[in-house]
């Protein structure tokens, strides 16, 4: 599991992006004393860090700098600043990316996620019931069996295999696809459903992805 | 000045002096002093006063002459006591400090007024990045806690957020100082962009996309180039009903990039085409749904307008609105 270091002086905000991004996945921790802001992010060794431009007592792209001279760890810099200079300063300074609030959620964890998947090792496998999908590859593996996938079929089995027992609305899946640029519609989406349901039989996999009438699709 | 101005201001002075000499001349013969005399002193009276008023008048005139033809040649006309000649008269001098004084009040005025404005402004630049705090906030707390009352106020701390942007390229877009940076940028990427910012909204409508495949680069600021596009997606979702579809496409000429969107909502009647993009507009439409405040397409052009793009609008009512935005390939439109 991933390791989020948070440096932001908003309490709610710090508390409410933990809870989202505990919810998604990750590890999160984070500190208040400021003035030993980069001792402690760099102490719990964190595969990325979030980092808050203006704080109290110092500054954000101080901070930045210090964090870079000894650590290589991947930086997402926050702010309200939304001017090109700020995010001039914050590529100078080291990090790796750069979002201006209020963000998005979905973009935020999309860009965590780009980021995470450059610099860590990623998982090779995601194995329910059997079935595994190789997330180096993109392919569907059962007893043997492989089985190419789109893109997109690759990436709504990702996600439905990602939240297990859990219905995941046909919005929510257009949303996780449109943050990776495909731009697909509701008859799209039945449409890839269908195919994908068609290649998994066809290797016998049965009943794996189960539709719930008005709701969405679970695994 | 002219001469009969100038002969009519002086009348009192002429009436007495004339009335003077006429009594002085009657005095004269009553007192039988010879002709000659008489006409002799009625002739130097005559010639002293008619050279001296001569002698005023054209020093006059000249000096008058000057100042109108620098106040002519004035771009900033209150600029004219620092650059008239120093009056050689009284009544002038005293004017003249009059203009000073008066020019100088004006300018502390003048000053104050700047000052407040800027003062206003930057409390305003702040006070937008203090308020995406909460915002910021708001989402994360709405993301946590799912629901459809979540749903509902997620829906509004939307329009607040768009209203908060709007407010910030207001200011931004009416100042005199420039502070976007034109450059070569990728229109698909901007539009993707958008689009993911706005994807919850047109899922939500059943939105069918229709993008373009090629990168497309132009010159123009980034992030106003997302706000305007941005501005025209609220629009199109805001008056088409689900499903709804959504092309973009461009046109490459020899001296110009043509980009265009087109939704197929409810459209604008030829009446109010023409007035979409003044302040304050909003239309039929836009007094049926209460949330126009008619300034999203105002900033739109006058965005486009500091950037040197072109935007304009073409629709029917009940089938289409497109808006083409036109991207000069060299320098700028005159």
């Amino acid at each position: 599991m991933n390791r989020i270091f948070i440096i932001e002086d908003d309490l709610k905000i710090k508390q409410e992006l933990s809870v989202f991004l505990e919810r998604n996945g990750y590890r999160v921790s984070s500190s208040e004393r400021y003035s030993h802001i980069v001792e402690d992010a760099l102490e719990i060794s964190a595969d990325l860090i979030l980092l808050d431009i203006n704080l109290p007592e110092v500054d954000g792209y101080h901070v930045c700098k210090e964090i870079r001279k000894l650590s290589e760890v991947p930086i997402i810099v926050v702010t309200s600043q939304n001017s090109d200079m700020d995010e001039l300063m914050s590529i100078n300074f080291g990090a790796d990316d750069y979002i201006t609030k209020p963000f998005n959620t979905q973009i935020l964890l999309a860009r965590i996620q780009n980021i995470l998947k450059r610099t860590t090792t990623i998982q090779e496998k995601l194995v329910v019931e059997g079935v595994a999908l190789n997330l180096s590859n993109g392919t569907l593996s059962k007893d043997g069996d492989n089985l190419e996938l789109t893109k997109n079929e690759f990436r709504i089995l990702h996600l439905l295999m990602s939240n297990t027992g859990r219905i995941v609305t046909r919005d929510e899946i257009m949303e996780h696809l449109w943050q990776s640029d495909a731009f697909i519609d509701d008859n799209t989406l039945t449409v890839n459903v269908n195919r994908l349901r068609k290649k998994l039989q066809s290797v016998g996999i049965e009943d794996f992805l189960k539709t719930k009438r008005g709701q969405g699709y679970i695994i | 000045m002219n001469l009969k101005t100038w002969l009519l201001d002086k009348k009192v002075y002429f009436i007495v002096h004339l009335s003077a000499t006429l009594m002085l001349l009657t005095f004269m013969s009553v007192f039988g002093m010879n002709k000659a005399s008489v006409i002799f002193v009625a002739l130097l009276s005559f010639l002293s006063h008619g050279s001296y008023l001569a002698y005023e008048y054209f020093r006059r005139y000249r000096f008058y002459k000057e100042i109108d033809e620098i106040m002519d040649g004035l771009d900033k006309k209150y600029y004219i006591d620092e650059l008239m000649p120093t009056p050689f008269f009284f009544e002038g001098l005293f004017l003249y400090d009059l203009i000073s004084a008066a020019n100088k009040a004006m300018n502390d005025e003048i000053y104050t007024y700047k000052n407040r404005e800027k003062d206003y402004r930057d409390y305003i630049e702040t006070w937008i990045h203090e308020v995406k705090t909460p915002i910021a906030a708001s989402h994360l707390i709405l993301k946590n806690n799912p629901g459809p009352l979540a749903r509902n106020i997620r829906e509004e701390v939307d329009k607040i957020e768009n209203y908060v942007e709007q407010a910030l390229y207001y200011a931004r877009g009416t100042q005199l100082e420039k502070d976007y940076i034109i450059k070569s940028l990728n229109l698909k990427k901007v539009v993707q962009d958008v689009l993911k910012r706005n994807a919850k909204l047109l899922i939500g409508k059943k939105c069918q996309i229709n993008l373009f495949e090629k990168d497309v680069f132009v010159k123009a600021d980034e992030k106003w180039i997302a706000f305007i596009l941005h501005q025209l997606m609220m629009n199109s979702i805001q008056y088409s009903s689900s499903p709804m579809r959504l092309d973009f496409g461009v046109e490459n000429l020899d001296n110009e990039v043509i980009f265009w969107m087109k939704d197929y909502g409810s459209g604008i009647s030829s009446s109010d085409i023409k007035r979409v993009f003044q302040k304050g507009f909003t239309g039929v439409m836009g007094r049926r749904v209460r949330t126009s405040t008619g300034i999203g397409l105002y900033l739109c052009q006058q965005l486009c307008h500091k950037m040197g793009l072109k935007i304009s609008i073409e629709s029917e009512k009940d089938s289409y609105t497109q808006v083409n935005i036109r991207f000069p390939l060299s320098g700028m439109y005159r």
